[in-house]
Order: C-alpha cells, then structure tokens, then sequence
C-alpha cells in the first residue's frame, strides 16, 4: 500500500465502483457477475 | 449462484428482477434455487459455518481494507438476503427459515464466545463482526417489521462502529507495529484523545443506548421476540457475551499500567486520524437518537416484505411492482386495497404491457423501468413454467 499509491487508488475507486453497481442492478445476471468481481479488487486491496 | 441464476433462466426465460417477481415457481425448484443464493450470501455474511475466512482476511489486509471489508461488503450478502431470498423467492424461505435461525443464533453464540478468546486485536472485532452480522441474520430469519427493520438498522450501525474499531486499531498498529493484545496496556496515559474516541466506539459495539446499535438491536430482538421467545433467550446471551469482550479488549488496552517496555512517548491522534474518527462518530450519534430517517425510508417495503413471508405472496406482488415514490402516495395502492389476480397468478406479459383494464387497478402508474423497449421483446422468450401458466381472460 505503501509502495503503490497509485494501485492502492486504482482499485480502491473500481471497488467502489462495483460496489453501488452491485447495490443497483436489477438483473440476477448483473448481479452476480458484479457480485464476484467485488473480489478482485478486495484481493487486491489485502494481499499486495 | 450461478447455477440457480440458470436454472431460474430455463424456468421463466428472465434473469430480471421486476419480471421474476411476477411469475411463480413450483414447490420444489423454489427450495433449491433458494438453496443456490443463499449459499452465496451466507458465505459473504458470513453465517457461522462459513465465517473462517473473515478473520484470516483482516489480518492480513490493511487498515482500509478492513474498514472497507467490514463495513460494506458484509452488507452485500445482507442486502442480498433481502433482495432475493426474502423477496423473490419467498417460498423457499419460509421452508428453511428455521434452519437459518438455528445457524444464526449458533454464529452469534460461538462468535462471541470466540471473540473472547483472541489475543489479536483485530481478530477480536472481526469475531465481533461475524457475531454481529449472524444477529443481523437472525433479525432477517424473523421476517417481521421490527426484525427487518432492527436488521437494516444493525447493518448502517455495525457498518459505521467497525469501520471505526477497524480504524483505532489502524492507529495502534501504526504507532507500535504490533497487533497482539500482551504489548498493549495503560493507553490512557500516553493517548487520552483515543481513549476517549475508543471508549465511545466500544460501548456502541455492545449496543449501548445513544448509539446505533442500540436502536438497530432492540428492533432487532423485538421482531425475534414475536417469533420465538425461546431464540430471545438465547440470542441475549450474545448481548451479555458483546458486553464482556467489549469492556475485557478496552480494559486491556487503555487501562492497567503503562507497559514502558513497549510504549514509551506521548503519541496522541493526530489531526487526521481525529478527524476521521470525528466523521464516523457523528453518524454513530445521529443514528443513535434519531430514527426516523432510515426506518420511514424502509418502512413500506419491509411492510410489504413482512406479509410476503406471511404467505400472502400471490397478492402482494401487484404492489411491489408498483414501487415507485408516485404509487406511494396514494391509497389504493395498499395493500389492503388489491384483490388477488385469478388463480393468484400474474403472468409477465400482462404485467408489462398492462393495457388491460381489469389490471390498471393495481398499476396506477408504470414502472419507469417497464417502459424499456427491450422487455417489450419477452413474450416471445417466455418458456417452461410461464409458457404453461394460462393467460386469464378479463
């Protein structure tokens, strides 16, 4: 986190993202594709 | 999840929302589909076989990703369970919703007993948390307006209490670079303005009146109460477990003498760190003496939420479909007002088009997102259950 700023941002802003798009969405679809993909950034944000 | 979305799909050639809460499902394939989602959600919760993987990932992430982890994304399963277990697949809910209550009401015992039994402080809030959230769980279990309404409240409130629990720790780790509770000790002497901000965090985290939890939790155990006195019982014990590992963490922390050996300078908050601590203490006080903002923002569709899992489902699903704020203010779209569809079913096609004056009663005003061109394409699509269901003629 401390060595990247700019990754750190980058996937903070795409969970974000994700995450009222997955508090939006009306298709079960969307839902789940949105709903998994939370996962990337979160793996991001707490593994590098 | 998946799996169920697909089977839903080969069912009623749909996967959206507004269309799947207008057809209906067949005993069995309700169940099994509902089995589908809720898996998913109660890995997310987490619900108390599936929560080992929430402590393991606190430790190893950051401050903000645990802020983040804890304070929104254990919503998503939440409002998931709200969304689609409760809502669209409400049969299936009502078969198992004791089986959700009994793992609930386990996680939140087992959460906290083994929340006292860390030594990691920040294993210590995330057992709170799965504790917390298996209480959300059971509120959810109970489908009454009191438990949906608490559960909601709970999920705002825990939302903003962890972030910040998540936070203080985050300001320990920094200062002192380590995270095991033996190092901590007599804080309140070398930090006063964080012990005061932790203190105000700690009781909101065993529900203390004045804050959000409190509200969030008395409405939660009123609606368990009208369901099961007996799981009244049992989930206080969870109350009184939050209150000693909540007073046992901050007496360690910040009371007791000063262990010099690891703590040496006067190392308050800085204005940064008091400033987002400030920030995620207004809305904790706020939500704890004024209700009315989220509870009337809720109010209509937990009611309506409430009686669906009544089993009044086949009546109510003409008013969901009329959400919107314009149907709100009108009379004639309570649910006392609406006569079931004949056969208690309706079918998507007439929902969507809603050209029939026989269902212009219900329909004062169209969804804004049936007005699509695209879902005027279904009836051809439509395939399986809903393709056999007959059309009623008016």
């Amino acid at each position: 986190m401390k060595e990247r700023p700019i990754g750190f941002l980058y996937s903070l802003l795409g969970m974000e993202i994700l995450l009222v798009l997955t508090f939006l969405t009306l298709d079960l679809l969307c839902f789940y594709i949105l709903f998994e993909s939370l996962l990337i950034p979160m793996f991001i944000l707490i593994g590098v | 999840m998946l799996g169920g979305i697909f089977y839903l799909y080969l069912l009623t050639g749909s996967t959206h929302y507004l269309v799947l809460l207008s057809t209906t499902l067949q005993e069995g394939q309700v169940q099994i589909i509902w089995l589908c989602f809720f898996l998913a959600f109660a890995v997310k919760m987490p619900l108390f076989p599936l929560h080992i993987w929430l402590p393991e990932a606190h430790v190893e992430a950051p401050t903000v990703g645990s802020m983040l982890l804890a304070s929104l994304l254990l919503k998503l399963g939440g409002y998931g369970f709200l969304r689609f277990s409760l809502t669209l697949l409400a049969e299936g809910f009502t078969t198992y919703s004791n089986l959700v209550a009994a793992f609930s009401l386990l996680g939140v015992i087992y959460g906290s007993l083994s929340t006292i039994r860390q030594i990691d402080l920040k294993r210590i809030i995330a057992y709170s948390s799965v504790a917390h959230m298996n209480m959300v769980m059971l509120g959810l279990a109970s489908a009454n307006q009191q438990g949906l309404d608490g559960a909601i409240y709970l999920m705002i409130g825990h939302g903003v209490v962890s972030a910040a629990l998540f936070f203080c720790i985050g300001v320990l780790y920094d200062r002192y670079h380590s995270r095991l509770l033996r190092y901590y000790g007599g804080l309140v002497t070398v930090m006063p303005l964080f012990a005061s901000l932790f203190f105000a965090f700690t009781l909101a985290n065993m529900g203390f009146p004045g804050t959000s939890n409190f509200l969030g939790e008395i409405l939660l155990f009123l609606g368990i109460f009208a369901a099961s006195s007996a799981v009244l019982l049992l989930a206080t014990a969870g109350i009184v477990l939050a209150a000693i590992y909540s007073v046992w963490l901050y007496n360690r922390i910040i009371f007791g003498a000063l262990k010099t050996e690891y703590i040496g300078e006067f190392a308050d908050l800085t204005r940064r760190e008091g400033g987002i601590l400030l920030l995620l203490l207004l809305p904790m006080l706020l939500l704890g003496v004024i209700a009315p903002p989220i509870l009337d923002y809720a109010s209509l569709p937990v009611r309506l939420l409430a009686l669906l899992s009544e089993g009044a489902a086949s009546m109510l699903l003409p008013t969901l479909l009329c959400l919107s704020p314009a149907s709100r203010r009108r009379k004639e779209a309570t649910p006392a007002a609406v006569t079931p569809v004949k056969g208690g079913r309706l079918e998507p096609s007439l929902v969507i088009r809603g050209r029939r004056p026989a269902l212009r009663r219900y329909q004062p005003r169209r969804h804004p997102l049936l007005r699509r061109p695209h879902l005027r394409l279904l009836p051809p699509l439509r395939r399986g259950i809903a393709a056999s269901i007959p059309r009623p003629t008016f």
